[in-house]
């Protein structure tokens, strides 16, 4: 008691405290003796969080500090010389700037980083007790400018940015703590100061820098980023300046600035020895645990080319010419390298607006109808139908309906395609009973136009229905992301491959039906539009000619080149459909070898006292167990399937030879596949991928499946020779242990399971 | 060295504030007393420790919970297990491990979930050993900057059903 006595007296709080001790003894008189108080709506999560006075790992009051650190002066000049004042400012803005870099690229906290600079601390303290929009309460008052008006600017510019990333975060796209971490210990970072201000602000000290300190490259070009980070303000989407085309030249300029300052070695902390400090978790409400302060390592202006570099990318989706190059932009622009979190958060917002626009071209409901347009919907029975239909009728509005449930999944669907790598995965998990609902009742919607004749044959038994077979296809990718995804993080255990790898085979032979169903549709309609000019030809002169010739050039003219489109987009789809399936076939094939050499099992090390093998698939199969259409195989087919795959005597050898020629024929395919993908992608003009905007980071996706093509080849080559010879099961099993292998530059989603010899 | 296991004895302050000493040295997470007392007062029955014939204190320690979930399911939870350095690789943290899912399991739960550092491969290894599966990862989960894995045994049939399916409809228009 008498150390806090003693704590509090040091913090110099008294006159913030309230004597609650007598109301606290009222209180606790009628608490039970072992019992946890606690509002209901506090639970463990809450409880994790909380501090403990007096335990040095949970109460920053402990924290100790070194005499440089107790002893910095904010309101002093530092250095003896010109040159040495100049060295120091340099130092710190320096800091700042790759704390910066530490706090978004490494994901690092604010008191950590930013918020450790003395400068940092001591402005926005002041600001925060009196919020002046002109600065005049809060600049440093050294009576030199060097620190006055630039370090103070610099500290202005960096806080401003701050800001910046604080109102990004709070449109709710990235996470608090895990995507980033926007604890500000209750200082106000210029809520009330205008961007111009600031500038302005900062162009005076980059003058002042350039006339009085024209040896002071480094500072000049500091001075210049932070310019270039506060500009990047206009990008909000909630700025005016969202309609407008960006202003990228910020961007530029920063990578610029960025590229030069890596040149110059980073300062020795020594220059500016106690300007940065833990102290502030000592002095200010902190809600969190104490931490060390984080220092640089010198290659964080690498971090800030990269922010420009992901934030240039996410921006240029605003290029795409069709829905589908958004749709492709959004699949591959975070997927095989997570971007920089500003990036992430950034691209959502700046897609699906606040105004209710995407790209401020289309409104939501007409971006949710050329989804379903350049797929399957264009010149189908119902697309006439509306076209006839007044705007108030039953089926138009039943429709619009429809499309506003559509533009909710899609946007939950963007969302997801920007989130870190593990809630990726999540997010698909979330929309799988969305697309499985609409599904649903589209399918009835259909069903019921099909009984007022409004109906697509797709031939004499089956209807081709466009909506549902369009909804189907996005739950199918959903699904088998869903299911790949869990490779890339890791989720399963070698003995679990079998039943994931032959689900995803499942689900994308019903993938590839249902692209046979559109593409087979689309061949239908783009027919049916040439065969008028057949009927034109044999028409005579006259009225009913010139009307067909009419309709004919209208045709030709609006529906042809959507249907084109569609159809090359479905044909490559299909070949990447084609390449999971036959992928995901291989890694059956392979493990049920190893499992016929008794190297493998597909049950886990269950506890039979515990749960069962069946209870264990069934939960890892639970987002999957309600879906109605694919119906999720029982546990018992997936045991049957395994069987089927397995090799056993007699003619053990040649059976494996068979098996892995075959797994070797699927990959040479899988390989002439991918090449023809890539061949498209790198094509001048439009590609059928549609990936203009992302070609690089669609190659590297498709550069990734070949390399796991190669590395399954090889290994089914090194299997055959390993367990081919003949050798006994026991001997087998006693030589070798099984492994997952991620071969270099290879596809996350295809682990390899390759044979080690087990060290004696 | 024999190795006995008991439940956690509520009332010994002692021993408690050992059990807390034990966790502390161990975990990446700094824990403040409320946590441990969220966990010790409420259930102590699914607290287990371990002692050597020779120590007075308890040299590993299991600290479990359990409550319904989404107001379907009885879900157990495993929060802290550690041993003491010296004490180790002699399959005290199994057995500790073992107690709790076993008590578990007899109070009605339909599951034991966990979570725990995708980098801790022995933490994976031994839990993993139960039956226990990976369900998702978490993005930078732990203060130490690490991802986690959220590991869950199913023990019933009710924990392989998605908790929309098993809501009755009076639940659903209650929740």
């Amino acid at each position: 008691m008498e150390a806090l006595k003693a704590q509090l007296a040091h913090l110099s709080i008294a006159h913030d405290l309230v004597d609650v001790t007598a109301e606290f003894r009222e209180l606790a008189r009628g608490m039970k003796p072992e019992s946890v108080i606690k509002a209901p709506s506090f639970d463990l999560f809450e409880g994790t969080h909380s501090l403990e006075i007096d335990n040095v790992k949970l109460d920053s009051s402990l924290l100790v500090l070194t005499h440089n650190e107790e002893g910095f002066d904010c309101t002093a000049t530092h250095g003896d010389t010109e040159e040495e004042k100049a060295e120091f400012v340099t130092a710190v803005v320096d800091r700042l700037c790759r704390s910066i870099v530490l706090w978004l690229n490494e994901f690092q906290t604010l008191p950590t980083t930013l918020l450790s600079c003395r400068y940092v601390e001591q402005m926005m303290c002041r600001f925060t007790e009196d919020p002046c929009s002109d600065f005049s309460t809060y600049m440093l008052e050294t009576g030199h400018d060097l620190f006055d008006q630039v370090l103070s600017s610099c500290v202005i510019g960096t806080c401003y940015f701050v800001k910046l990333v604080q109102k990004l975060f709070r449109a709710g796209v990235v996470f608090e703590e895990e995507d980033l971490n926007c604890n500000t210990m209750g200082l106000n970072m210029l809520s009330n100061v205008q961007l111009e201000t600031v500038v302005a602000h900062l162009d005076l000290s980059q003058q002042l820098v350039k006339k009085s300190y024209p040896n002071s490259r480094q500072l000049a070009l500091l001075v210049d980023l932070l310019t270039q980070l506060v500009e990047l303000h206009k990008f909000l989407p909630t700025a005016d300046e969202i309609s407008a085309p960006l202003d990228l030249q910020p961007l530029h300029t920063l990578t610029s600035c960025a590229e030069q300052l890596q040149t110059f070695e980073i300062n020795s902390n020594e220059i500016y020895r106690g300007a940065f400090s833990a102290g502030i978790q000592k002095r200010l409400s902190n809600q969190f645990p104490p931490r060390d302060i984080v220092s640089p390592r010198g290659s964080e202006y690498k971090g800030f080319i990269e922010m420009a570099r992901d934030l240039l990318l996410v921006i240029s989706v605003e290029k795409a010419r069709t829905i589908t190059e958004i749709a492709q932009f959004s699949r591959f622009f975070n997927r095989t390298k997570q971007r920089h979190v500003l990036a992430r958060a950034f691209f959502p917002l700046y897609l699906m607006r606040d105004d209710q626009t995407v790209l401020n071209q289309y409104t939501f409901n007409d971006f949710s109808l050329l989804h379903l347009t350049e797929f399957s919907f264009c010149s189908t029975s119902l697309s006439k139908a509306l076209d006839q239909e007044p705007d108030e009728s039953i089926l138009r509005q039943k429709f619009e309906d429809f499309l506003q449930e559509i533009s909710s999944i899609l946007f939950e669907w963007y969302q997801t395609t920007s989130q870190n790598h593990c809630r990726y995965r999540q997010g698909y998990n979330r929309q799988l009973l969305l697309w499985d609902s609409l599904q649903a009742q589209i399918e009835t919607y259909e069903l019921e136009l099909e009984g007022q004749g409004v109906r697509d044959e797709l031939d004499k038994e089956n209807s081709f229905m466009p909506l549902t077979t369009w909804v189907f296809y996005m739950k199918l990718r959903a699904m088998s992301d869903f299911v790949l995804k869990g490779f890339e993080l890791d989720i399963y255990k070698p003995w679990e491959f079998f039943s994931m790898f032959w689900y995803n085979y499942y689900l994308s032979q019903h993938l590839e039906n249902n692209l046979n169903r559109v593409s087979k549709s689309l061949d239908a309609k783009m027919n049916s539009i040439s065969s008028l000019n057949k009927k034109l030809k044999k028409l005579k002169a006259g009225e009913k000619k010139e009307k067909l010739r009419e309709a004919y050039r209208s045709l030709m003219g609006s529906e042809m080149p959507v249907l084109t489109k569609a159809k090359d987009f479905v044909e490559y789809s299909s070949l990447d459909c084609i390449v999971m399936k036959n992928l995901s076939l291989v890694e059956v094939c392979q493990f049920a070898i190893l499992k016929s050499c008794g190297l493998i099992d597909s049950k886990g090390p269950i506890s039979a006292a515990f749960s069962s093998p069946e209870w264990v698939h069934r939960l890892r199969f639970k987002t999957f167990a309600s879906i109605g259409v694919p119906e999720l195989p029982s546990y018992t087919l997936f045991q049957q399937s395994l069987q089927e795959f397995l090799i056993a005597e007699p003619m053990f050898g040649s059976k494996l030879t068979r098996s892995i020629n075959f797994m070797l024929e699927e990959l040479e395919k899988v390989k002439e596949f991918l090449t023809s993908i890539m061949q498209d992608i790198k094509t001048e003009g439009d590609a059928a991928a549609a990936t203009q905007l992302v070609l690089n980071e669609s190659l590297d996706y498709y550069h990734g499946l070949y390399r796991s093509a190669e590395a399954l080849m090889i290994n089914a080559r090194t299997l055959r020779t390993k367990v081919g010879g003949g050798a006994p099961r026991k001997e087998l099993v006693e030589k070798y242990t099984v492994e997952v292998s991620r071969p270099q530059g290879g596809s996350p989603y295809f682990p390899v399971l390759i044979l080690k010899t087990k060290s004696t | 060295m024999g190795i006995t296991y008991r439940p956690l004895d509520i009332s010994n302050r002692e021993e408690l504030k050992h059990v807390q000493r034990v966790i502390d040295a161990d975990l990446s997470e700094p824990y403040s007393v409320y946590v441990y007392s969220y966990f010790f007062n409420q259930w102590p029955e699914v607290c287990f420790l371990a002692f050597s014939e020779n120590e007075k204190n308890p040299v590993g320690c299991v600290v479990c919970k359990y409550e319904t979930h989404r107001g379907t399911r009885l879900r157990g939870y495993i929060g802290m297990l550690a041993v003491e350095h010296k004490f180790r690789r002699r399959g005290i943290a199994k057995n500790l491990v073992a107690l709790a899912i076993e008590k578990m399991r007899k109070l009605g739960c339909d599951e034991v979930m966990l979570e725990t550092e995708v980098e801790n491969t022995t933490a994976l290894s031994l839990y993993e050993g139960f039956g226990f599966i990976r369900l998702k990862r978490m993005f930078r989960y732990y203060l130490n900057q690490g991802d986690a894995f959220k590991l869950i045994l199913p023990l019933s049939e009710k924990s392989c059903t998605r908790t929309t399916f098993l809501l009755q409809p009076e639940t659903t228009f209650a929740e």
